[in-house]
């Protein structure tokens, strides 16, 4: 894994002749982190594999009006958890469900990867998951799986740190209410 | 046991359970990267784009103007045998000569139709 200095990249991003090899550098720093995020929301390895592309293609085509504003990090969770939300909510078209709906739909998905290797009680917390609205799945596995401290979770998602810690909170209820009563 | 199976203290729950073709993070940056637009391209499109973007009013407005104005053109010109408008327009042809209306026809347009039937009675 190569270090990771924020300024010292922006500032080859910056610069036209060294912005391709510091956008490599970007992507390998941040490819994999980003990969899991996007893979724990769209579940196919396959879609996540094409989601993660598009979040990349999106951050090339937007680096030069990137100022500085938010830590690049920030600005890439941002763009992949657009792309995540928007591809999500055209698979729901595709298969006319309203976007309101929660996505459950998407546990035919999980259970034909090949790439899944969970045991029962590791699908049965994934078909909970899929049970909540899409933001608050997002909510749920940033600071579940990931650990990821509130300050930067709002960030990310544009929601106070408040609102946010209640959402995780009902999360959890959600979840431990569906494993009890799916015993 | 129950609550083993229920609560997400369960470390088995916190495990990834997601997996990845082998080697795939090892070629993804190079995947990644080789799927990138050339940034000139993106670049030009982008100027272009944002050069529309900020004189488009002022070329929408220009465009207005020019419709209006020619409207207003056409509309004089259509009306010149008002007597009201007349004047105003002999009066622009004496100053640009832009009209090619004869001094006999503004003199006629003070005519008016009672003016012309009290004349003829007067000749008869």
């Amino acid at each position: 894994m190569p270090t990771f200095d924020e300024h010292e990249i922006l500032s080859r991003l910056q610069d036209k002749e060294k912005q391709r090899t510091a956008f490599s550098d970007l992507v390998s720093f941040f490819s994999e982190k980003l990969y899991w995020q996007i893979r724990k929301m769209v579940l196919s390895h396959d879609d996540a594999n094409d989601v993660l592309q598009n979040t990349f293609i999106k951050a090339w085509t937007n680096i030069d009006s990137f100022r500085g504003d938010a830590k690049l990090s920030t600005w890439l969770y941002r763009i992949a958890v657009n792309e995540c939300i928007t591809f999500l909510n055209r698979q729901k078209m595709k298969n006319n469900i309203s976007i309101s709906d929660d996505d459950s739909y998407l546990m035919n998905v999980l259970e034909a990867d090949n790439y899944f290797a969970g045991d029962e009680a590791q699908l049965k917390l994934q078909k909970a998951i899929l049970t909540l609205p899409e933001k608050q799945r997002l909510v749920f596995n940033m600071r579940y799986f990931d650990d990821m401290k509130y300050e930067e979770m709002s960030e990310v998602l544009g929601t106070s740190v408040g609102a946010l810690k209640v959402s995780y909170h009902h999360a959890v209820k959600k979840i431990e209410d569906y494993l009890t009563n799916n015993l | 046991m129950e609550t083993e199976h229920t609560s997400l203290e369960n470390k088995r729950y916190k495990e990834n359970p997601f997996n990845v073709p082998n080697g795939y993070f090892d070629n993804l940056t190079n995947q990644i990267m080789a799927s990138l637009p050339e940034k000139e391209e993106a670049k030009k499109s982008g100027v272009t784009h944002h050069l529309w973007k900020k004189i488009s009013p002022w070329v929408y407005m220009a465009a207005m103007i020019t419709g209006i104005a020619f409207g207003i053109k056409l509309y004089v010109a259509n009306d010149v045998t008002d007597p009201n408008t007349t004047a105003t327009i002999a009066a622009q042809q004496e100053v640009t000569g832009t009209f090619s209306i004869s001094e006999e026809e503004v003199l006629l347009s003070f005519v008016s139709d009672y003016d012309l039937y009290e004349y003829l009675y007067e000749k008869e």
